[in-house]
C-alpha cells in the first residue's frame, strides 16, 4: 500500500497544480474587472460630474506614491451619457499633466500642455459610434482641431496633475489645475 | 455474505475515496491559485521593470501596453502611474551600495538627472503612503533646488535640519523615494536604462 501511495498521489498534485494555473490566470485577467476599490471609485467614482479639484489628504489616502509637488484634479467620463471633451484654453503659468484612464485604471492617451497640439490641450472622449457621427457632419476642407479619442471602456476617468513650480507656487498650480474644462456634450 | 455484495462495497469505497481526492484536489488547486494571485499583485510590479543604480522604473505601466499582471496591480492598489506623455517615474527603496533605506541615517543624493522641463523628489512610505509630518519638508522640485556657483547640488534627507537642500526622514522608520521626470527626453518605452545616469544615494552616518 505504502509503496503504491506515490504514483497515486502523484496525478492528483498534478491536476490541482493545474486547476491552481487556471485560477491564478484568470484571477489576475478578472482583477481589473471586480476590483472593488480601484482609482477610479476611490476618486469619486460614477457621482461626479465635472472636473472636480483633489485636497491633498484625499489624494494621498486614495493613491500610493501621488507627487507631493503637485495639485490634482479628477473628472469622470461617461461616454454612454454623452460625450466628453477635455480642454485647456489658456497656456497655464504652471506644468500640467493629464492622463487619461479607462474603468480599470489602465493609462489609454497622456500628454502635457507642451506636448499637446499648438499648447492647447484638447481631447474629445468619444465612443466609436459618436465618432462617426462627429465625422460625419465634419466639414471636408478641415482637418478638426481636437484629437479625438475612443477609450477602451466607456466609463473611466481623467487625471490632471500641475505642478508646483516658483514663483507662483501652490496657487498657481491650483489654478492651473482648474484651468482645464471637463464637459459633457449632451446629444 | 456473497461474493457480489463485497464487490459493490469495494467500489462505493473507491468512488467515495475518488470523490474526496477530486474535492480536495480542487480546493487545494483554487487556493492555490488565490494565493499566488494574492501574492502577486500586493507589491510592485512584477514584469518590465528598468533599473539604473538604485532606481526602479515600470515603463510600460504608464501605456496601453501594460501587462495583466500590472493592470491587476493597478487595479487593486488604485495606482496611477505617470503616463508616458507625461514623464517617467522612478522609486528607489534601497542606496546605492543595496542597503534599504533607513529612517535613522542620513543620506545625500547628488548628481545631474537626465533632461526634464521638471522633475520632483518625494519620499514615502515603502508602500508610498505619506509619512507621517515632520519637522523638514518631504518633498522637493528641481526649481526649488539650490545650487553651487558651478550648477551642481546635493540633497539631504537626515533626521535632523541642515543647510541647504534639506528633506526629513520618518524617524528610525524606513522609506522609499520616488524621482519623477516631466516632459523628459527619457523614452518611457526604453526597456534598458543602461547609461542613463540618475540621482546616486549615499548612505552618511546612522543614529
Amino acid at each position: 500500500m505504502a509503496r503504491a501511495r506515490g504514483p497515486i498521489v502523484l496525478p492528483w498534485a498534478l491536476g490541482a497544480l493545474f486547476l491552481a494555473g487556471i485560477v491564478h490566470i484568470s484571477s489576475v485577467l478578472l482583477m481589473p474587472r471586480f476590483a472593488e476599490n480601484d482609482a477610479y471609485v476611490r476618486l469619486g467614482g460614477a457621482t461626479q460630474q465635472g472636473l472636480k479639484t483633489l485636497p491633498d489628504a484625499s489624494v494621498a489616502q486614495s493613491m500610493p506614491f501621488q507627487d507631493q509637488r503637485a495639485e490634482y484634479a479628477v473628472c469622470h467620463f461617461d461616454l454612454d451619457r454623452g460625450a466628453t471633451r477635455v480642454r485647456s484654453n489658456v497656456t497655464p503659468d504652471a506644468l500640467v499633466a493629464i492622463s487619461f484612464h479607462d474603468r480599470s485604471g489602465r493609462i489609454f492617451y497622456s500628454t502635457t500642455d507642451r506636448a499637446a497640439l499648438r499648447g492647447r490641450i484638447d481631447v474629445r472622449l468619444l465612443t466609436p459610434r459618436q465618432l462617426d457621427s462627429v465625422e460625419a457632419s465634419d466639414p471636408e476642407d478641415q482637418t478638426p482641431q481636437e484629437l479625438r479619442l475612443t477609450p477602451p471602456t466607456n466609463t473611466g476617468f481623467v487625471l490632471v496633475r500641475a505642478l508646483i513650480e516658483q514663483p507662483g507656487g501652490r496657487e498657481a498650480a491650483h489654478l492651473a489645475a482648474n484651468a482645464v474644462q471637463c464637459l459633457m456634450e449632451r446629444e | 455474505m456473497s461474493v457480489a455484495h463485497y464487490q459493490s462495497v469495494e467500489e462505493t469505497r473507491s468512488r467515495l475515496s475518488a470523490y474526496a481526492k477530486t474535492a480536495i484536489a480542487g480546493l487545494v488547486g483554487v487556493g492555490l491559485g488565490l494565493a499566488a494571485t494574492y501574492v502577486a499583485t500586493s507589491g510592485a510590479l512584477l514584469f518590465g521593470a528598468a533599473h539604473s543604480g538604485p532606481w526602479t522604473a515600470w515603463p510600460k505601466a504608464g501605456g496601453a501596453e501594460a501587462d495583466p499582471y500590472a493592470r491587476a496591480i493597478i487595479a487593486r492598489q488604485a495606482e496611477t502611474p505617470l503616463g508616458n506623455g507625461e514623464g517617467l517615474s522612478f522609486l528607489a527603496t534601497k542606496d546605492d551600495s543595496g542597503r534599504p533605506l533607513d529612517g535613522a541615517c542620513d543620506y545625500r543624493i547628488a548628481g545631474s538627472p537626465p533632461v526634464a522641463r521638471l522633475w520632483t523628489l518625494n519620499l514615502y512610505t515603502p508602500e508610498g503612503r505619506l509619512l507621517t509630518p515632520g519637522p523638514g519638508r518631504r518633498s522637493i522640485s528641481s526649481d526649488q533646488i539650490l545650487r553651487s556657483a558651478k550648477g551642481d547640488f546635493e540633497i539631504v534627507i537626515a533626521p535632523s535640519a541642515r543647510a541647504g537642500n534639506w528633506l526629513s526622514t520618518p524617524n528610525g522608520a524606513p522609506f522609499a523615494i520616488t524621482l519623477n521626470l516631466y516632459d523628459t527626453n527619457v523614452s518611457p518605452t526604453q526597456t534598458s536604462l543602461e547609461g542613463l545616469k540618475l540621482l546616486s544615494i549615499t548612505r552618511g552616518d546612522c543614529l
